[in-house]
């Protein structure tokens, strides 16, 4: 396996075949989108409330990037599980690939289903409320998106590795849900929160995410933004990458491997 | 050198039981197993439910780690050298799970070629050629949810052959499935050994072990208790002879009282419908029909036979059964 | 009586019966942790926007929160039922139908009253 472009190559197929396998199931994604819709209606409803039509635009963003949060918050949790499940678990450890280069994929997928998501969003913002975000650097904007999937992608990573014992982690995943939607910044500004709490915040990469993607939306600079995402998620995934390696020698020695 | 090596290999489970006051009991699943498998060898682990087969696979696959011991494969160790052992050796099991319901055959091999390290030249090949290996042409489009147990198994195989490994390691791979589609993945077995591969079949059907394995361990309550081959096997039984009563209603004191006889090695029961088998080992020149017959008085008896033992009958003896049958 | 016997009883023995999966795991991030964060969600949306006070969602949530496990409670007991294939059996038996289907979610309704507790303390 050449180094680069062979990682790359496997990450990519391994990515687009776990996202076939996720989008398969319609139904289940069903309910992962229509959630964070009818609570940004609700936000919407609030904000209109004011009457000031940029506050409408930023929720209308702020909404739209809920939904890559809510994918990940409550799926992730639960993704070594579902591959226990699937008896897939053991043939993943069993590869000569290392577990993270395997796991990585898979948590991307899951975020990349959070597009969807996003997508129905906007489009309902548009329809019932009239929102329209402008996008002054739709390049820039679309880095920030993809920036923001990957970082997300990377704090499901963790989490993923996080709660392997736990065969109710789809619980703690919920859990995570509000507090994400609250912290990152998507419907509220972190300005209003406690000083203590703001450092929670900016320590969460989905918060630069959204950050960029309002500046570039807006026409300003997001570098400083997008590079702060990019840092904290490759911190996540330093974290998550060794997590792993240890909960694995876990796993091997007390033989959870297999256990539904 | 040995591509397989086990030496003293053993583990244990420690489990927690209750809230309040939390008993520690520990299970030895494995205790002090060693063997070796030379190259191009098919090696048999034989054993009922329970003996650890499947725990001594799984630590030479890299999943558990021994608690004592030390084990090689193509001479990297399994503790030490995880990587460069799953590098070259397939692993494969039986039963319903293992595989991805929601892709289609093609994409589950693609899959895992892309983690095997397949190179992507050389994938689209491969998953055509192992796919016509496995008999599974023309359905590789289907889902897997829809896949018979015969042929989820089948796919198993190809999956474990993408990186062309050395070494295969082959957990129960025809339980579950009907007579035909089983004889059908002998004879593939049966193939892979001629293709020069070497196979680490588990299994607990004795017949099949006998059919297949170059050489057979039978494993009992973790533990190692005769190797060799189908025909040295036999032989360790052959002096002597096997005693097969039919009955009805046989009383399981009966059956202990039977045991109790001089000269008797084992006792087994086995169900035929309405009916009972009595099989009794019997050493060499020892004649126990008459008592037998006498304890089974007042039971209602049918055929009396005197045979030579065959394997099965090797392996109920070395394995050890009980009044009913069952391990 | 024996309808008093069946309504609290066969109801919290249903209940136990149905919903043993609820371990304190999954009890206290859905239905202690996540109403909290839910109101200072809402709270901190009508500060950012300057629409209502912190009381008006406070009681909302907490009357929202308390009304889910009673809407879920019921369709989920029958559910239950279904999926353990018990409804039949249950159906079959001579007992009055009212206190036999409203026992048993009284104890899944009361977890809702005890989760609308814990907005309360935490705007204390």
């Amino acid at each position: 396996m050449t180094r680069i472009p062979g990682v790359a190559r496997m990450l990519t197929v391994t990515w687009w075949l776990q996202l076939k396998m996720l989008s398969a199931s319609a139904f289940n994604g069903i309910l992962q989108f229509v959630w964070p819709l009818f609570f940004a209606t609700t936000a919407f409803l609030v904000y209109r409330q004011n009457g000031d039509p940029a506050a409408l635009v930023y929720a209308g963003l702020g909404s739209a990037v809920m939904g890559l949060w809510s994918a990940i918050a409550t799926t992730a949790s639960g993704a070594l599980q579902r591959e226990r499940w699937h008896g897939t678990l053991e043939l993943l450890v069993a590869a000569p690939t290392p577990f993270a280069l395997v796991l990585v994929p898979i948590t991307v997928a899951m975020t990349t289903i959070g597009v969807y998501s996003m997508g129905a969003t906007l489009l309902w913002g548009w329809l019932l409320f009239g929102i329209v975000v402008p996008v002054a650097s739709p390049v820039l904007f679309v880095l920030s998106l993809v920036v923001s999937v990957l970082a997300v992608a990377m704090f499901g990573f963790l989490l993923s590795v996080s709660v392997i014992r736990y065969r109710t982690a789809w619980a703690l995943g919920n859990m995570l849900e509000y507090p994400g939607w609250l912290l990152c910044g998507f419907l509220v500004p972190v300005t209003l929160f406690p000083t203590w709490v703001t450092w929670i915040s900016w320590a969460l990469p989905p918060t630069w995410g959204m950050e960029a993607a309002r500046q570039s939306s807006a026409g300003e600079s997001p570098w400083l933004a997008l590079a702060l995402c990019v840092v904290l998620g490759l911190a996540y995934a330093s974290v998550a990458t060794l997590l792993s390696g240890a909960v694995l020698r876990s796993a091997r020695r007390h033989a959870t491997l297999a256990l539904t | 050198m040995p591509v397989i090596e086990a030496d003293d290999l053993g583990r244990s489970y420690v489990s927690t039981t209750g809230i309040l006051r939390r008993r520690r009991k520990t299970v030895e699943a494995v205790r002090g197993v060693s063997f070796e498998v030379g190259e191009g060898e098919l090696f048999g682990l034989l054993g009922p439910n329970g003996a650890g087969k499947t725990t001594t696979i799984k630590m030479l696959m890299t999943l558990l780690l021994p608690t004592s011991g030390h084990a090689r494969v193509l001479g990297h160790d399994v503790v030490a050298e995880p990587r460069e052992v799953r590098r070259n050796v397939g692993y494969v099991f039986g039963g319903d799970r293992g595989l991805y319901d929601r892709l289609n055959a093609r994409d589950n091999l693609r899959y895992f070629s892309e983690l095997y390290g397949v190179r992507p030249d050389r994938q689209r090949v491969r998953i055509d050629e192992l796919l016509e290996l496995v008999g599974l042409r023309g359905r590789e489009d289907e889902r897997v949810e829809g896949f018979s147990r015969g042929m989820r198994q089948r796919l198993h195989i190809a999956r474990g052959l993408l990186h062309d490994p050395a070494v295969l390691f082959l957990d129960e791979p025809t339980i579950g499935i009907d007579p035909v589609g089983a004889r059908e993945l002998r004879t593939l077995i049966g193939d892979l050994k001629a293709a020069g591969k070497t196979v680490l079949l588990t299994t607990h059907y004795m017949f099949e072990a006998d059919e297949l394995c170059d050489r057979i361990a039978v494993i009992r309550s973790g533990t190692i208790v005769a190797e060799g081959t189908p025909a040295q096997l036999k032989d360790a039984v052959s002096d002597g002879h096997v005693l097969e009563v039919e009955a009805y209603g046989v009383h399981p004191d009966v059956v202990a009282s039977v045991r109790r006889l001089a000269g008797v090695r084992s006792v087994s029961i086995e169900e035929d419908g309405q009916a009972q088998r009595l099989l009794v080992q019997v050493d060499q020149g020892v004649e126990v029909a008459p008592q037998v017959l006498g304890l089974l008085d007042g039971t209602t008896v049918g055929r009396v036979v005197t045979r030579q033992p065959s394997l099965e009958d090797a392996y109920v003896e070395l394995v050890g059964t009980s009044a009913n049958g069952q391990d | 009586m024996t309808s008093l016997r069946i309504f609290f009883i066969g109801g919290l023995i249903s209940f136990r019966a149905l919903f043993n999966w609820l371990s304190p795991w999954i009890y206290v991030p859905s239905l202690l942790i996540a109403p909290v964060f839910q109101v200072l969600l809402f709270a901190y949306l009508g500060r950012s926007a300057g629409v209502g006070s912190d009381a008006f969602y406070l009681v909302g949530n907490a009357v929202q929160y308390a009304a889910i496990p009673c809407v879920f409670a019921m369709a989920n007991t029958i559910a239950g039922e279904r999926q353990t294939q018990t409804l039949g059996i249950v159906l079959a038996t001579p007992a009055p139908r009212l206190p036999l289907f409203l026992g048993r979610r009284c104890p899944s309704s009361s977890t809702g009253g005890w989760s609308r507790c814990s907005p309360w303390s935490s705007a204390a």
